[in-house]
């Protein structure tokens, strides 16, 4: 996978994270704010994993490391 | 949820979409890649970060704690008419936050207080969930005297209460539990028979 298609893909992680927290702030209940914790903050914390994976992979690459 | 974490995290969204259109593009100068690295990790990370302690925070409100039905009655106990309910009493009587009703009682107020009762919090919601609810809601450990003391330890009704000087010593090491005479602290008899008391 390319480094460009890594980060749309961390970029659509975070998107879906965003989105899962999003829906749960209008239905507000004690279950909907543990998938905000866990799936939300989950998807957004793995999409930045991808993101810095990409970079990192990048950096390997130009031999900048 | 405040208004203002929902428009943030909408916002976020937004802009995470146009970064992942124009990833390719950004993705070719360091500008580019530093809004790459602003918008698809620092700010989905604060934003949501934010969100969960705003969510954390209102989670110790009493209406998240009654949210579930189950915990209809416990609610309603707050209203009893019975000077002995400790939980009438300190409600009605506004000795704590009328929000903080169930947190103020339930939590420990020792270094990790918040986060265990935020676990068992979780465990509850396990229970409504996915566990099933218990035919009969019991705590799930004997209630600590810390919790009592933090606030009245050194209050005036305690210390000048003579019955409390036998046992005082007891009470803090946790031997004798206030409950053993204080001995009713949700009153679901009196919510059971509707004695409820009404402002004048």
């Amino acid at each position: 996978m390319t480094p460009t298609k890594l980060i749309r893909v961390a970029a659509m992680l975070v998107l879906l994270g965003l989105l899962v927290q999003l829906v749960c702030t209008f239905f507000w209940t004690p279950g909907a704010f543990v998938i905000f914790a866990s799936l939300g903050l989950g998807l957004i914390l793995a999409g930045a994993a991808l993101f810095f994976f990409a970079v990192w992979r990048v950096l390997r690459q130009t031999k900048a490391l | 949820m405040p208004t203002v974490i929902v428009v943030l995290i909408a916002a976020t969204a937004v802009l995470v979409v146009f970064l992942a259109v124009g990833a390719e593009a950004l993705a070719q100068h360091t500008a580019g890649r530093l809004v790459l690295l602003g918008g698809l990790v620092i700010l989905p990370v604060a934003v949501a970060g934010t969100g969960v302690t705003t969510g954390a925070v209102r989670s110790s409100n009493a209406e998240f704690c009654l949210d579930c039905h189950e915990m209809e009655p416990w609610g309603k106990s707050l209203f009893v008419d019975n000077p002995r309910s400790l939980v009438a009493m300190h409600y009605q009587k506004r000795l704590i936050g009328r929000d903080q009703v169930c947190f103020s009682c339930h939590t420990n107020y020792a270094m990790f207080g918040t986060i265990q009762a935020k676990l068992n919090g979780l465990r509850h919601v396990y229970y409504h969930y996915i566990g099933g609810v218990p035919e009969t809601i019991e705590l799930a450990q004997a209630y600590p005297n810390s919790i009592c003391l933090h606030c009245h330890e050194d209050g005036r009704a305690y210390l000048e209460q003579g019955a409390h000087d036998s046992v005082r010593a007891e009470l803090t090491e946790n031997k004798t539990s206030c409950l053993s005479c204080h001995d009713i602290a949700h009153d679901m008899a009196g919510v059971k028979a509707g004695n409820f008391w009404s402002p004048p």
